[in-house]
């Protein structure tokens, strides 16, 4: 019979064939996978995701298909565990950041502390978060630098997204004089501030005194913006301030400090020492 | 002859301090769009004579930048509403103007020659800073009737104010969603009908009604015309307090 007919070993035309259907299963199953995948999570998760799934799947799906396929090609499994699991200690030893970082990687993807196109700070590196991959997270930082972060560091390190709520806090400090009045300052500030379309009327703005240091009493500013419009405002805002402050007559002081000099007194010697 | 609506070229319009013109430049040949109010000036050159020209009013939360799609208005003071009560009367509102050039019939597609407002512009924040909504702010009095002055810098909104519950509701703003607005025009007064059924006292559902019961108001022409969508209210429900 041409089926019984021996290829190679013991395989034989219908082992071949088993195999081929074994494979053509597998591949029939993850197109059907992938279809369905696709169809479900099109519009709830990035394109990105999805592929991360889709190459899952295939390789998880081929994967059995190898395995169940090698006793029908004559090759024993259990020659292969032992084989394999040798290899498996070589192999985990070498690869175990890499694994980190694909667990690592994975629990990104479901926890989403992170989305493509926020500007991040993370392990110290502050930037805007070009890629994430199933390894890696890219970063760009403003100065234009490309920062591959593994993602086990992306996982263990504080992370601080910028732009995940919808508004953020400007916190600035102006100091002035001792001599000025201070009342007159925070007016003429808070005008500067209430011409601002961008600074929201809530969160309430708040100025007021903050410390009274060395050589300047310092004010206080707490402004809250939409978080798309902090940096162009902190950019704006306290030029704008100290020129409102100037055209007010506000002088803001630098540092200075009064030095007294003790001398021995010299009788008959009138002057001031 | 009013600012708003569609007028012929060339053209030139003025309201309050406002001053706008369309006209041929006989040195260049181009036309020439000018825009003056106060200080401020704008200047488009048009290579063509485009003839028809709309000055509409837009949905008052595009400017300064297009960073939110709610409206919230604070009213000067608490209006007590009464139990099974309904209070009719109007609000200012905050109004922005397009000028939008052809189009005889319809402005379908148009794409805004200039976006300017008279009116003071501000943002607030309505509710926490992770689920808030970012809102265009203004701050309105309460009034029984529109005055019959018209003025450029500020619209009105129509508000029907229920109240179904059993208790006397304290309402201290009202947030008006922009995607479902709705504006309607006469001479140079602008108006939004809205409808706000107060739930408890602190969530209301706002609501923006099918027509306006206001005589000679009509229809504001819009680029991106607002469709309604099978199985959606268009209803908002002002959950962090009212």
């Amino acid at each position: 019979m041409i089926w019984n007919r021996v290829i190679y070993g013991k395989v034989t035309t219908i082992d071949l064939i088993i195999v081929v259907a074994l494979f053509s299963a597998a591949f029939g199953l993850v197109r059907l996978i992938n279809y369905y995948l696709f169809r479900k999570l099109k519009d709830k998760s990035s394109k990105h995701t999805l592929d991360i799934f889709r190459k899952t799947t295939a390789t998880l799906l081929y994967s059995v298909a190898l395995i169940s396929a090698l006793p029908y090609l004559g090759l024993k499994l259990s020659g292969l565990i032992v084989a394999g699991g040798i290899t498996g200690v070589v192999v985990a030893f070498a690869s175990q950041n890499i694994v980190s970082n694909l667990i690592s990687g994975l629990f990104l993807l479901i926890e989403h502390p992170i989305k493509i196109g926020q500007a991040v700070q993370i392990d110290q590196i502050t930037g805007i978060v070009e890629n994430i991959s199933i390894i890696a997270t890219i970063i760009r930082t403003y100065d234009g630098l490309y920062v591959r972060v593994p993602n086990s560091r992306v996982f263990t390190q504080d992370i601080t997204n910028y732009v995940n709520n919808i508004v953020r806090r400007l916190d600035l400090e102006i100091g002035i004089r001792y001599s000025n009045d201070a009342e007159r300052a925070l007016d003429t500030l808070r005008q500067v501030i209430d011409a601002e379309p961008r600074v929201l009327i809530n969160p309430e703005p708040m100025l007021y005194v903050k410390s009274l240091d060395d050589s300047a009493v310092t004010l206080g500013i707490n402004v809250w913006a939409p978080v798309t419009e902090w940096f162009p405002l902190r950019r704006e805002l306290l030029l704008r301030l100290k020129l409102a402050l100037e055209a007010a007559g506000f002088e803001i002081p630098f540092p200075q400090r009064t030095v007294w000099l003790a001398r021995a007194s010299i009788p008959g010697d009138q002057s001031p020492v | 002859m009013p600012l708003l609506g569609r007028h012929n070229t060339p053209l030139q319009q003025t309201a309050g301090g406002l001053l706008i013109t369309l006209a041929a430049e006989p040195a260049s040949g181009l036309w020439l769009y000018q825009r003056q109010n106060h200080a401020q000036r704008i200047v488009r050159r048009l290579d063509t004579d485009p003839q028809q020209c709309w000055i509409v009013p837009v949905k008052p939360v595009h400017l300064p930048k297009p960073i939110a799609q709610h409206l919230q208005i604070e009213l000067s003071e608490i209006l007590q509403l009464a139990p099974r009560s309904v209070w009719n009367g109007y609000l200012t509102c905050p109004l922005e103007i397009a000028i939008y050039l052809g189009g005889r019939h319809q402005l379908t597609g148009s794409t805004p020659l200039d976006l300017f407002s008279l009116s003071r512009a501000k943002y607030t924040l309505y509710g926490d800073q992770q689920s808030g909504l970012l809102c265009k702010y203004w701050r309105s009095p309460l009034l029984e009737d529109i005055p019959s002055e018209p003025v450029i810098e500020q619209g009105y909104v129509a508000l029907q104010l229920r109240n179904d519950t059993a208790r006397w509701v304290p309402v201290s703003r009202i947030v008006l969603p922009a995607d479902t607005m709705k504006l309607y025009y006469r001479n140079d007064q602008v108006i939004v009908p809205a409808r706000m059924e107060l739930l408890d006292e602190r969530h209301a559902e706002i609501s923006y009604p099918e027509r306006l019961a206001l005589p000679d108001f009509k229809p504001v022409p819009e680029a991106i015309p607002t469709r309604k969508i099978h199985g959606f209210s268009g209803k908002f429900l002002m959950e962090a307090g009212i």
